[in-house]
């Protein structure tokens, strides 16, 4: 295998940057961003929501 | 559509109300009733658009004594809120004086957290220094300096995370000065390599 082609993480880190570049390139040239970020967000929350962990549970989650 | 600008500390911004918009404003409403505030880290990239949530939301508070602390801690009590600490005396003297950061969330659901510090080194200092206000609908709140964030995520934190916000940042707002960017690195590596 050829040791100058990036590895499967590089290559998953550089395509992952450009969907963050197409997304901020999306945020100010329409005016529905907001809507749609409110839908991702919010549906995150209530999935999250939904599993109803501890206190105790986050801190061991969080190593805090 | 355009990108943001700040204007005079100022910027106005059209946007929906995420649930998360929503915990940080009852949450930094609150603590602001004590203490100056302003939100750092991935929350500022959220706001401003980033396609994704976060569990917790920073902000650094300016040192208040214990009464005020007190005060805070009481009405986010009453408020149905609860600390990852019960004692406040112990919130106060064992993490936010010694510049530990202390959690806060709604009572029974520690889904989203605020995680306030006090800005204790010269550069959580600096965050006081030039902040700015979005104000959205007939709500506001203060963040630190994009400059400062972008420098902070790209030079110090360099997750794959940080580093896409900082991105989105730069991508966003317009006016930003790279000089700043670059103070901001010097002075956040500066205090990192003397911390170790």
């Amino acid at each position: 295998m050829n040791s100058t082609m990036p590895s499967e993480k590089e290559i998953n880190t550089i395509e992952r940057m450009k969907y963050v570049e197409k997304w901020a390139d999306y945020v100010v040239t329409h005016k529905d961003w907001s809507k749609l970020q409110k839908e991702l967000i919010d549906s995150q929350i209530e999935n999250a929501s939904m599993v109803k962990l501890t206190k105790r549970q986050v801190r061991e989650i969080k190593g805090k | 559509m355009a990108k943001f600008r700040i204007r005079g500390n100022k910027l106005k911004i059209g946007k929906k109300i995420t649930k998360l918009d929503e915990f940080v404003l009852e949450t930094a409403g609150i603590a602001n009733r004590y203490a100056d505030y302003v939100i750092i880290g991935g929350y500022v990239s959220i706001f401003f658009g980033r396609a994704r949530a976060t569990e917790d939301v920073d902000i650094f508070i300016k040192k208040i004594d214990f009464g005020r602390f007190s005060g805070m801690f009481d009405e986010f009590t009453l408020k149905n809120f609860e600390f990852n600490i019960e004692d406040k005396e112990a919130l106060y003297n064992d993490y936010l004086a010694h510049g530990l950061p202390v959690n806060v969330w709604r009572k029974n659901l520690p889904l989203l957290r605020l995680e306030i510090k006090f800005a204790l080194k010269e550069s959580q200092k600096k965050a006081f220094e030039n902040p700015f206000t979005a104000f959205f609908k007939d709500k506001k709140l203060a963040f630190a300096q994009i400059e400062s964030q972008i420098a902070y995520k790209r030079y110090i934190l360099k997750s794959e995370k940080d580093l896409e916000d900082a991105r989105h940042l730069e991508l966003v707002f317009e006016g930003l000065d790279k000089n700043l960017v670059q103070k901001y690195k010097k002075e956040f590596e500066h205090e990192f390599n003397n911390a170790k």
